[in-house]
């Protein structure tokens, strides 16, 4: 049942995000384009296609922005369209847990986030623009020996630390999606509100958890280094200090994650109000 | 076949009367078959357990029968359009009458007009 | 003849309005039912309690035998007053997503009915005129063979040829072993078609009669009944 759900919501979506990403990798090869025939030419072609080079850059990364804020805009409204207003007379109805059709969301939430993270990383590789600026793969090379070098002096591994990052950015995105989806539960139960109301009420309560989880983080923190007695003066403890917060913040996004999903799909299962 | 039913009598009653009235008239014939119930209460827009019980009582008057698998059918028995036929006219008088009396014609004043009428509209 | 529907003792508020009053309620099957009430009165709060998308504060529901869940909702075809499609989605991708959730649906069925209709397939929800898409719903929701229709209002707004189709269409599908629950304010349209009535007041069943026996023991029609007991 969880993979239908996700089929009709990947279909449901797909209309966007394709042509958005399509679009993105069209400015990142048509740049590259006018970069090699930069390259290959001189006089006027060489001057319009920087031009063209300059300009298509800069479409490219307005498209960038664009895909990050309507995906998030979309997979926003698919969720309070889908479960929370009418359509949700059709979802609530069918023999499946709230549990399913919450995760079905979450999943292709972060299958669109990242699918467009990957696109965006690949189209900006493709575009050249980094080649033009004198980035290639010998100069990204020896930034990550570099860095594992020094890693390494300190007492951590090199691509652990990455994989870190790495991981902290997925749990972040998912809880970052996850209090979207339980503000806008939180909005849509309250017995409260009519129509327009209710989204109101949802920003509210986003903007409300938001300042809580962050004063919690700031508090965590805090009280970590506090505990940590930490010296700043010592070179070696650095390394081995931020690993330890980076994973102390997964830790914490991850149970934020696990608070919001309850929230989720407690509040659906139980204060369920279709207007 | 073409129902019509009004709020004052239970359906059932109704769809009986109808019946009893397409016999009388010859539109269903001694020996027709009968669409199934569930067919007959889609066409008059009516509850199956409503035809049902129609059909059931018509039955138990004699004027339908069903063979076991091959479904209802009107009565065999040519008396029964006939009865029917003068029940109905009986009914027919029996209103006439009472309309009559109650503008206070006498029944030789309902002769004289029943057959002025009959003249006049060359019946 | 089993119960389709059993309700016991349930109350539904909304903050401080009780909307459902310790309500009882038993439904055989193979019964059409016509719940009757005026606007507020709690017919489609009942309706959606049964449907499992609002719960009850005190009470049980059962819908041929189970609990209001997962196993209620496999056996029970709601239709909700609104349109509840992704506009987006074609008439052939809504019968897909019936089949695919449903074991019960028969996409023949629904595919027939529609054909039957004029209804393009290929064309969108969103493109379709308000009675169409009604029709729609309508279809997909009686091409299951559930144990329990609710129609909530199936026939509001909707011009007098179209509440023919939807009567014939719920007289065709009707079996004995399956249940009607039909909600509505326009009961001359509906009455022939009814087995029972319940009427609901304020929350709380008023009466639970068959159409037959208010029509002869009370001598009138359920409408003028109705007309009586919920006069202003």
């Amino acid at each position: 049942m969880l993979g239908k759900l996700i089929k009709y919501d990947l279909n449901a979506c797909s209309r966007i995000i394709i042509p958005l990403n399509a679009f993105i990798v069209l400015c990142a090869l048509f740049s590259r384009l006018m970069l090699f025939i930069y390259d290959i030419s001189d006089g006027t072609f060489k001057s319009i296609s920087r031009i063209l080079f300059t300009l298509l850059i800069f479409i490219l990364i307005l498209s960038i922005i664009a895909t990050c804020v309507i995906t998030l805009v979309m997979v926003v409204l698919r969720y309070r369209n889908n479960l929370l207003r009418d359509e949700g007379y059709l979802m609530h109805t069918l023999p499946v847990s709230p549990v399913k059709l919450y995760y079905s969301k979450m999943v292709t939430a972060m299958l669109f986030f990242i699918t467009d993270v990957v696109v965006i990383i690949f189209s900006i590789i493709l575009s050249g623009l980094p080649k033009h600026s004198g980035i290639g793969w010998a100069e990204v090379k020896s930034a990550m020996t570099t860095f594992n070098y020094g890693a390494l002096k300190y007492g951590v591994n090199g691509n652990f630390y990455i994989i870190c990052i790495l991981i902290l950015f997925l749990v972040a995105l998912y809880s970052s999606v996850a209090q979207l989806f339980a503000s806008l539960n939180i909005g849509y139960s309250l017995p409260f509100g009519k129509g327009a109301s209710k989204d109101l009420i949802s920003i509210i309560a986003y903007i409300i958890t938001y300042i809580v989880s962050q004063i919690i983080i700031v508090i965590l923190f805090i009280t970590a280094a506090l505990l940590a007695d930490f010296n700043f003066a010592d070179e070696t403890a650095v390394m081995g200090y931020t690993s330890v917060m980076l994973c102390m913040a997964i830790a914490i996004m991850a149970v934020f994650a696990a608070i919001y999903n309850s929230v989720s799909i407690i509040l659906m299962q139980k204060k369920l109000n279709l207007e | 076949m073409d129902w019509k039913f009004n709020n004052d009598s239970p359906i059932y009653q109704q769809i009986m009367e109808q019946i009893k009235a397409m016999i009388a008239t010859g539109i269903l014939k001694a020996g027709d078959k009968l669409p199934s119930v569930r067919e007959l209460a889609v066409e008059a827009e009516v509850n199956p357990n409503t035809m049902q019980k129609a059909l059931s009582e018509l039955e138990r008057e004699g004027l339908l029968c069903s063979k076991r698998t091959s479904g209802r059918f009107v009565s065999d028995n040519p008396s029964n359009a006939n009865n029917l036929q003068e029940e109905m006219m009986m009914e027919c008088i029996k209103v006439f009458i009472e309309n009559m009396k109650k503008l206070g014609y006498s029944m030789e004043d309902c002769i004289k007009f029943i057959e002025k009428y009959w003249q006049d509209n060359s019946l | 003849m089993e119960n389709i529907l059993e309700c016991r003792n349930i109350t539904k508020r909304y903050g401080s309005k009780v909307a459902i009053n310790n309500l009882s309620v038993t439904v055989g099957s193979g019964k059409i039912t016509g719940l009757l009430g005026p606007n507020g009165s709690g017919k489609t709060t009942l309706i959606k309690l049964i449907a499992g998308i609002l719960n009850a504060d005190e009470g049980e529901i059962f819908a041929g035998g189970n609990r209001i869940g997962i196993e209620s909702k496999k056996i029970v075809s709601y239709l909700p007053e609104r349109p509840y499609f992704t506009p987006g989605m074609k008439v052939s991708e809504t019968i897909k997503f019936f089949s695919d959730f449903y074991n019960d649906f028969s996409s023949d069925a629904a595919e027939s009915m529609l054909k039957s209709l004029d209804i393009n397939p290929d064309a969108r929800i969103r493109t379709l005129s308000k009675g169409n898409r009604e029709k729609v719903q309508l279809v997909l929701v009686m091409s299951r063979k559930a144990k329990l229709y609710l129609l909530d209002e199936p026939m509001g707004g909707v011009d007098p040829a179209a509440r023919d189709f939807i009567l014939k269409t719920i007289l065709k599908n009707y079996n004995e072993n399956a249940g009607v629950i039909i909600s509505t304010h326009l009961i001359s349209d509906v009455e022939k078609v009814l087995d029972d009535v319940i009427f609901i007041k304020n929350g709380q069943m008023m009466l639970h009669e068959s159409v037959d026996d208010i029509r002869s023991n009370k001598g009138k029609s359920v409408d003028s009944l109705f007309r009586e007991v919920f006069a202003c």
